[in-house]
């Protein structure tokens, strides 16, 4: 699998896991240099052939948002800890499909998804992200495989 | 007809979310019942009856493909209609699932009227 296509799977699987369970239908990716905000994170790691690990990085206003529609509550009562259960069930899902569509011969299992610090949330090399914008800011997975990823320039031996 | 869920997932946003969908589409619960693992749903189907189970596979304790094995051996149990929710959508997990008695199998991420219509239809199929 190449790069692009590693990318391709990915986007895919935040577009649809954004537009079925949460209703936000039409994403543009966000510009360069735009401002660090507040944000929420979210790793899991899985096991599968190859494994790795997926990190979702969400704008904080986004992340309140999307929880309290979620969770069909009132904003104000959406606390921190229930707005980071749907920022790990949001990952886990994202996780999930993008994994169905790239392991389809081969069994995966998906560890339990945890709140990460910003510190730890940082994109590594080597590793695929796709980011979307919304209006309330930006959303943004980044996937680590170990061993998949040919750059997408690489030509098959001959 | 009002109907008893039994809801078995380790999110607990997730099972709300799951809840509210039921409840949006019109269904009529009589009980919703949540455990958020396998053991947790055996322990409390000791004391409750419910008319379908709908289990993620990925759980600690006890995951969702022991939880079905576990039903299929209880003879009291074996005739409740589980519908397995699961971000897995490889055929071989799918499969897999079916084989140990899943009634009905909807993928994460989902619209809201693939559960219903999934739900409907395993409510809906005679079963033993």
């Amino acid at each position: 699998m190449t790069e692009a296509e590693l990318h391709r799977a990915l986007a895919e699987a935040i577009e649809e896991t954004l537009e079925k369970m949460f209703f936000i239908p039409y994403l543009e990716e966000p510009g360069a240099g735009a401002a660090p905000q507040e944000e929420f994170a979210a790793r899991l790691e899985f096991a599968g052939d190859p494994p790795g690990r997926l990190t979702l990085r969400i704008a904080a206003p986004v992340a309140c948002s999307i929880a309290t529609d979620f969770l069909g509550e009132d904003q104000l009562s959406s606390s921190e800890r229930r707005v980071q259960e749907v920022i790990c069930e949001l990952a886990n899902m994202i996780c999930g499909s993008v994994l169905s569509r790239v392991e389809n011969a081969t069994d995966f299992r998906l560890g339990a998804p945890r709140p990460v610090p910003r510190a730890e949330s940082s994109r590594p090399p080597g590793a695929v992200a796709h980011a979307v914008q919304t209006g309330g800011g930006s959303i943004e997975a980044v996937l680590e495989m170990e061993d998949l990823v040919c750059p997408a320039s690489a030509k098959p031996a001959s | 007809m009002a109907y008893r869920v039994l809801i078995v997932d380790d999110s607990p946003a997730m099972r709300a979310f799951i809840r509210r969908v039921i409840e949006m589409s019109g269904f009529e619960l009589s009980s919703c019942f949540e455990a958020s693992n396998g053991q947790e749903a055996l322990d409390l189907l000791r004391f409750e009856w419910v008319d379908a189970i709908l289990t993620d596979i990925n759980m600690p304790v006890l995951d969702g493909e022991e939880l079905l094995r576990r039903l299929s051996q209880e003879e009291l149990l074996r005739s409740v209609p589980a519908i397995v929710i699961s971000t897995d959508a490889t055929s071989r997990r799918i499969d897999r699932m079916r084989a140990l008695g899943a009634r009905g199998y909807v993928t994460k991420p989902f619209r809201p009227e693939d559960l219903r219509a999934e739900l409907e239809r395993t409510l809906e199929a005679p079963h033993d």
